[in-house]
């Protein structure tokens, strides 16, 4: 470098701290940080302060239900907040809150998994992390003066549009730095067909985000415009982005799940995934199946062209082959390996069990012939609340896994332990809480019941009432399980206790170093020549001896 | 050649296209339409045909850069540097609150879009600074292999520029702001407001003159506080913009035989009685 | 003035830096450049549908007395042409370390860019149509304000590219953030391709 040598005299017996300055803490530290566990730390932390929000408004929805005819009359009134509350449930708890912590997730453990000293574009990833908050804000700030979707402030309105657009956008660079990661800064060894599964599912997911939400943002750009200057109603703004909630877009959401699974079964029962490479063939088959931008309401008139045509309805079917393959092969590794019920295995059965259910009511909604029951001209099962309990399924199928990767990944995320009795507790809350929420959706489904935002229903009044109750109990369920959990993070890092490098005795790298990893990650990094590096060092350590 | 990435995203790319093809002819397509990007006959729904064609061509895309960078594996990075292992990815050195900061100028321009063009252009300057921030940084931190020596060298360059242009803004900010309050008060009042302020400015020396060395903490503190500040302010000048002053058109809800708003496709209804703003239309 | 020892100056004796790890900005730019066309694409896909069903109920597209110029997109097709010449001129240069003649390729270049957007703007004052006359009106400014902003994110790449070439950095082996900068500068042509084919052309 030539300014060494050509540095002028007087320059040179200038003051100049020679020391690396100190390295900032606290408040400073996290502004200006490029380190991808804190900010990975930082959208986690952010996401489930936001879910305590999604959950008010999720119980306050469920317990709305309750009286139809009441409601009926409020979302027919001029102000109606319900319906904004609704909206703010469904976006709110998928981009403010389950995106950001999948992305959280994956910003910490991806690069210790691949083996990388840092995130691919630190600076870049931070900045996400910051716009998602600002953005995030703004939606907020929107809602409070009445401008989500079904709001009358205009202004509030085009600044709904604005800041989802920008929490949209940073996890679009979220994704793309995640990716990047995977693709490009693997450790010597690791080539991408050995890649850990839970990357891998990450990089399958950040393909389909990467070819999902620029289309998101190209509605809200349109709608932008549209409201500005056109004087379009603020009910479009809903319309035009809810086929994200709907199959097969929602089912993208569901990809860090399979690798979580993936991840905790040859872990938790001490044995090699088996078939790796065909696991990696099911999840990049299922990353295909849900690219579902296409799946979007037309532009000009009532139409969705798609709606029980050919490819939306292969689509639906489909996906369940390369899952229930996933499921066949990790059945077997099961049986394969010595069981440990541990906490993240139950975490992981239980969004196993519900992502199932929920893809396999996706696939009876794609079935046109069967109709909801009721005594007047029947309806297709595709938007009623049978479409709304597919969603939630999905969904909560993620946010048990992401529970259930917090509580797995602890040592590294917080370097201490999650308290194991407690957090098997907290997984059966959420399995049972999911189901009551869930379930009771698709009967009312059947029986006619709308959507995200029920319509008059004019039979079955008490019987969907009755199951709406039960809804709101199964919502109780999960405030209590997401609650606990939130306590049990708190006690954790409150706590005392360290915890060794390696408690689960994992097979893949981000074990590899201490809990929490030291800045660079890795002091060094052993040989590399399958997707289970640790697990091989462990085995030729035992027959060596 | 057919690297695993490379695979993946061609096998996603050729999906789609299949995909695409019998979506159009399942929504209206005809002849060799669907397969000829409507060369040879119609492609049924543009909207998602076209989307689904892109899906695919940029699958294929990725797919061709995976083979081309042979998946960056390890090995094939380490000969394309030239070195026996491939050299390991920089880990970021010291502070930076570029990303903080630009953040929140993106957020400004969003907040300005809305309620005014002031907060808008200051956005917009905060953005262009962040973006000359990040450039030298991202070159000084690459100038040589010792962090303290780069950082000297960013520290040579930009702070003739940064100490000026900061000490400009705040002194022109202070002085602007002054004004407006005077000009607002009434005679007696622009003296009150005087008096008051020279005995703030008075303080925050005096403060400064004893504490010269502040705690970064507490001032990234109150500029964070100060943030949110505006976030809120803005926010509070958009709920008194202008609103809707009849029920929103709920005609489209009866449409839908479930009575379900959620998936009310949406129309290009303009009966609807919003106010149109004033503008640039 | 201070006496500090001269070996105390951390700018004599630093090392120089360590090599950039290959692929990872060009890869990074790959997914960023997928993005920005699928964005650009999306629109697109409204505004070919709101096309298509404006001329199969016999409507026009635009209000009666708008024409939609063709010479001013095919000019900024021939700029963003020309352009890509000089984008993978200056890459050639940077890994030949024939520095003198990137500058010149670089200069080119953003000259081109600002080229293409005069030619642009040229071309919504022919239009001479209000942002709010038609559906398919305001989402023909969309699409192509959006690829304007493409290509000043585009521009702005090349820039900051260009700063670190002239900073003393991106030499031989190591000018690959030039490329990355290529790949998403080739990008933007390629949505201009269909942009000109799809809305100048086929109208």
């Amino acid at each position: 470098m030539t300014v060494t040598e050509d540095a002028p005299v007087s320059e040179l017996v200038a003051p100049a701290p020679s020391t690396p300055a100190s390295s900032p803490s606290g408040l400073v530290a996290v502004l200006s940080s490029g380190d991808h566990k804190l900010v990975g730390r930082l959208w986690i932390v952010a996401a489930l302060a936001q879910l305590l929000l999604v959950l008010g408004a999720s119980l306050y929805v469920a317990a709305m239900r309750l009286d139809l005819a009441g409601l009926t009359k409020l979302t027919d009134s001029p102000s109606d907040w319900f319906s904004q509350i609704v909206t703010y449930r469904a976006i709110g708890g998928t981009f403010l809150v389950l995106l950001p912590i999948t992305i959280g997730l994956a910003t910490v453990i991806v690069p210790l998994q691949v083996g990388a000293s840092t995130i691919a574009f630190p600076r870049a990833a931070a900045a996400a992390v910051w716009g998602y908050l600002v953005g995030s804000g703004l939606v907020i700030g929107a809602y409070s003066i009445d401008g989500g979707p079904f709001g009358t402030s205009l202004d509030g309105v085009r600044l709904f549009v604005a800041g989802l657009g920008l929490v949209v956008v940073s996890e679009l660079l979220a994704w793309i730095c995640i990716m990047t990661t995977v693709v490009t800064l693997r450790a010597p060894g690791m080539t991408l067909a050995r890649t850990p599964l839970f990357s891998w599912s990450v990089l399958i997911a950040g393909a389909v985000w990467l070819l999902t939400l620029p289309v998101l943002v190209a509605m809200l750009v349109i709608t932008y415009v549209f409201v500005r200057y056109l004087g379009e109603d603020s009910a479009s703004i809903y319309a035009r982005i809810s086929w994200v909630f709907g199959p097969p877009a929602v089912y993208a959401f569901a990809l860090p799940v399979l690798g979580f699974i993936a991840t905790v079964v040859p872990v938790l029962s001490a044995t090699r995934h088996h078939l790796h490479r065909f696991a990696r063939t099911a999840i990049a088959a299922v990353g295909a199946l849900v690219i579902g931008g296409w799946a979007l309401p037309s532009f000009v008139g009532a139409s969705t062209p798609w709606l029980y045509q050919l490819p939306w309805v292969a689509v639906s079917f489909l996906i369940l082959i390369p899952v229930l393959a996933l499921v066949g092969l990790w059945a077997v590794t099961l049986r394969n390996g010595q069981v440990t019920l541990a906490s993240p295995l139950l975490f992981a059965a239980s969004a196993l069990l519900m992502l199932l259910v929920g893809l396999l009511a996706g696939a009876v909604q794609a079935i046109e012939p069967i109709k909801t029951l009721v005594d007047g001209p029947a309806t297709s099962l595709y938007g009623t609340s049978w479409t709304t309990a597919v969603a939630s399924y999905v969904l909560l199928s993620l946010a048990i896994a992401l529970l259930g990767g917090i509580t797995f990944w602890a040592p590294k995320l917080i370097g201490r332990g999650l308290r194991e009795g407690a957090a098997r507790g907290v997984a059966a809350l959420l399995l049972v809480g999911t189901v009551l929420w869930s379930f009771p959706d698709l009967v009312s489904g059947l029986l006619g019941q709308g959507g995200d935002i029920p319509g008059p229903v004019a039979e079955n009044v008490t019987a969907i009432e009755g199951l709406n109750a039960v809804s709101l109990a199964g919502g109780l369920f999960l405030a209590l399980g997401f609650l606990g959990f939130l306590g049990l993070v708190v006690q954790a890092i409150r706590g005392h206790e360290g915890v060794g490098d390696d408690p689960w005795s994992g097979h893949t790298l981000e074990w590899a170093t201490s809990s929490p990893p030291p800045a660079g990650n890795f002091p060094s990094l052993p040989e590399i020549t399958s997707e289970a590096p640790l697990y091989d060092a462990r085995h030729q350590e035992a027959s060596a001896q | 050649m057919f690297t695993t990435g490379s695979k993946t995203f061609l096998g996603i790319g050729a999906f789609s296209l299949f995909l695409a093809a019998l979506y159009g002819w399942t929504t209206g397509g005809t002849g060799l339409g669907p397969v000829t990007a409507g060369y040879n006959g119609g492609v049924g729904d543009h909207l998602g045909y076209t989307l689904l064609v892109s899906f695919g061509l940029l699958g294929i895309f990725l797919g061709l850069v995976a083979v081309a960078t042979r998946d960056a594996e390890s090995n094939a990075l380490a000969e394309l540097a030239g070195m026996e292992t491939a050299p390991a990815e920089a880990v970021p050195a010291g502070r930076a609150f570029e990303p903080a900061v630009g953040a929140f100028g993106a957020g400004l321009i969003l907040l300005g879009l809305v309620v005014s063009n002031v907060m808008f252009v200051v956005g917009l300057f905060l953005l262009l600074a962040v973006l000359i921030e990040w450039m030298v940084r991202d070159w000084s931190d690459r100038a040589t292999g010792d962090p303290a020596a780069n950082r000297m060298i960013r520290n040579r360059f930009m702070a003739p520029l940064e100490i000026p242009i900061v000490g400009i803004l705040i002194v022109g900010g202070a002085v602007g702001a002054f004004s407006r309050l005077l000009l607002t008060s009434s005679v007696l009042g622009a003296v009150a407001v005087a008096m008051g302020l020279g005995a703030v400015i008075l303080l925050v020396g005096i403060l400064f003159a004893s504490r010269p060395t502040l705690s970064p903490n507490l001032i990234a503190g109150v500029l964070v506080i100060m943030a949110i500040g505006v976030g809120v302010a803005g926010v509070g000048a958009a709920s008194r913009g202008e609103r809707v002053t009849e029920a929103p058109n709920e005609s489209t809800n009866e449409d839908t035989g479930t009575g379900n708003k959620a998936f009310i496709p949406p129309g290009t209804n303009k009966s609807t009685t919003t106010t149109v703003p004033e503008g640039e239309g | 003035m201070s006496t500090a020892p001269v070996a105390q100056n951390p700018l004599i004796n630093a090392p120089s830096a360590p090599p950039r790890r290959p692929r990872v900005l060009f890869v990074g730019a790959a997914f960023g450049a997928a993005a920005s066309v699928l964005l650009v694409a999306a629109e697109l896909a409204v505004y070919l549908q709101v096309r298509g069903q404006l001329a199969s109920a016999g409507d026009a597209t635009f209000p009666e007395g708008v024409v939609l110029p063709l010479t001013p997109g095919s000019m900024g097709m021939v700029t963003l042409a020309m352009s890509a010449v000089t984008i993978s001129w200056a890459v050639y240069s940077l890994r030949n370390d024939d520095r003198p003649n990137a500058y010149v390729a670089l200069g080119l270049t953003l000259l081109l860019g600002v080229a293409f957007i005069n030619s642009t703007v040229y071309l919504y004052q022919q239009l001479a149509m209000g942002v709010t006359a038609s559906t398919a009106g305001t989402l023909l400014y969309i699409v192509t304000a959006t690829h304007l902003l493409m290509v000043v994110v585009g521009m702005l790449f090349i820039a900051v590219m260009g700063f670190q070439a002239l900073g003393g950095q991106l030499t031989g082996r190591d000018a690959e953030g030039m490329s990355a900068a290529a790949l998403y500068w080739f990008a933007i042509i390629a949505v201009y391709v269909v942009i000109w084919y799809g809305i100048y052309i086929t109208k």
